[in-house]
């Protein structure tokens, strides 16, 4: 998989990188079991700090959705070991919530926010 | 001899004058203009411009060393430090034209903020670094010899020779004397070794507008030169070792010898001459490109290059990065990793000099 990193964006690097990881998985692009690029080779291809992608990492395994093996480092976990926890049932939905109200405040429509999660979802 | 001479010189001339055109396509003399620009018709005319400058003064210099009447190795010396330092002056001439053409052409240029990289773990498994466990073989053998064979050697040790076979230089037998070659030859495989681990570790840049193909071009690069460096090595330590028992006279002086002699820096440089057809990053290999509408990335990141040749970003982790102009990687001089393997190549540099004299 390729990662695009802009660096101009208001979205931290280390959230660019969590992010990606997430939808590349979701896509199928990225494989259970599959190595992640090592901390410092990651942090010099796209040429920012190593605490960035440990940042970034360091999420991910929080969140269960990457292990660290001493030898292989980095590794997406398995679907048996991506299971949905309550801690994660509730970050998930605190998120959404938070977005659906940042619609609401811009007065979008019940309709319109179904039809937005609908068009984003048929996209895996 | 001199057919060797000349052979070695053609060698290292078409690496100087043809630079440009191993170089990567989207950079034109340091500065980043993109796939595009890099084919525009100016560009294509100083690269053009920039070799064939080079090739005639290269013709005037070999004539004027030539009429001359120094020996052949001083001849040959001065000969390859005047080339490098005009083709030096050469490409400042040619970066300033080149800068003159960005200017004019920068509004077509689509520069991006963005950098695209790979999720790919760059392990070189195919290459195996237990290949220099062969030079291991060459390195104790030689240090052996000279422990079983030191009492038995004459205090005067045979270093130098003639192209005849004579012995014209004596080196009184010491410790030092004894185990020059194999001390040397450990320092060389393991800069050689570090070499190799560096291939894989350097930041990998991936540009164009197909960036599968890029990056297999690059991985078929690394690992070609991945061999290379394994092959050097062994070629170091196999011709070092027969040097080592010559020196020993286990073997005489030969025309065996004066054979090796003259042919291996004609091996040495062997490789470079495949590496021009590849190409930096190997982006001259031939691979089914699909012709992807994606738009092409163009970094700003000239401010980084000064001289379009030293890299000095204190953002960038990375030591190493592959070059602008030429082939291979050059050092992040921001890094401090940078000025300490500066300072221990030119130790390396000094201490055998000092030796060899």
């Amino acid at each position: 998989m390729f990662m695009e990193i802009e660096f101009e964006s208001e979205e931290p690097i280390y959230l660019q990188i969590y992010n990606q990881i997430i939808k590349g998985i979701s896509r199928g692009e990225l494989e259970d079991g599959e190595e992640l690029p090592s901390v410092r080779q990651l942090s010099s291809d796209i040429g920012v700090d190593k605490n960035t992608v440990n940042k970034a990492y360091g999420l991910l395994k929080q969140m269960g959705i990457i292990t660290t093996h001493r030898r292989k480092g980095a590794v997406i976990a398995g679907k048996e070991r991506r299971i949905l926890t309550d801690y994660i049932k509730k970050k998930i939905k605190n998120e959404m919530d938070v977005l659906i109200a940042t619609g609401l405040c811009f007065q979008v429509s019940k309709e319109e926010v179904m039809s937005m999660v609908k068009s984003l979802i048929d996209k895996y | 001899m001199e057919d060797i001479i000349l052979a070695i010189n053609a060698i290292i001339f078409s690496v100087i004058a043809f630079t440009p055109y191993y170089s990567k396509r989207d950079i034109l003399f340091g500065y980043r203009v993109g796939i595009e620009l890099g084919k525009h018709n100016e560009a294509k005319i100083l690269r053009k411009s920039y070799a064939i400058l080079n090739l005639v003064i290269m013709a005037i210099i070999t004539v004027l060393v030539w009429l001359t009447p120094l020996n052949v190795e001083v001849g040959t010396f001065l000969q390859i430090l005047f080339v490098i330092l005009t083709a030096w002056i050469v490409y400042y001439f040619h970066r300033q034209r080149a800068k003159l053409f960005l200017k004019t052409h920068q509004s077509e240029i689509n520069y991006s903020t963005k950098v695209v990289v790979s999720t790919v773990n760059r392990k070189m498994k195919d290459i195996s670094p237990y290949w220099f466990a062969i030079n291991l073989v060459f390195i104790v053998a030689s240090f052996i010899l000279g422990v079983v064979l030191y009492d038995k050697l004459p205090n005067q040790l045979p270093v130098k020779y003639d192209l005849a076979g004579n012995i014209v230089g004596y080196q009184q037998k010491n410790f030092l004397t004894v185990f020059m070659l194999p001390i040397i030859n450990t320092l060389v495989t393991g800069l050689l070794v570090y070499v190799f681990m560096v291939i894989n570790r350097a930041k990998e840049e991936l540009s164009g507008k197909d960036l599968k193909a890029a990056q297999i071009r690059s991985f078929r690069f690394k690992k070609f030169i991945a061999v290379m460096v394994i092959y050097l090595s062994v070629l170091i330590n196999v011709s070092m070792f027969f040097l080592h028992i010559q020196m020993f006279q286990i073997i005489k002086f030969s025309n065996i010898s004066l054979i090796m002699v003259l042919l291996l820096p004609i091996l040495i440089l062997l490789p470079i001459i495949v590496f021009m057809f590849i190409g930096q990053s190997g982006h001259l290999l031939k691979m089914n490109e699909e012709e992807r509408e994606e738009e092409e990335l163009v970094r700003a990141d000239d401010k980084y290059w000064k001289i379009g040749w030293f890299y000095y970003n204190p953002k960038d982790p990375s030591l190493w990065i592959e070059k602008r102009f030429g082939l291979g990687w050059t050092l992040n001089f921001a890094r401090s990793g940078a000025w300490i393997f500066m300072t221990v190549i030119i130790l390396f540099v000094i201490i055998t000099f000092i030796f060899s004299i």
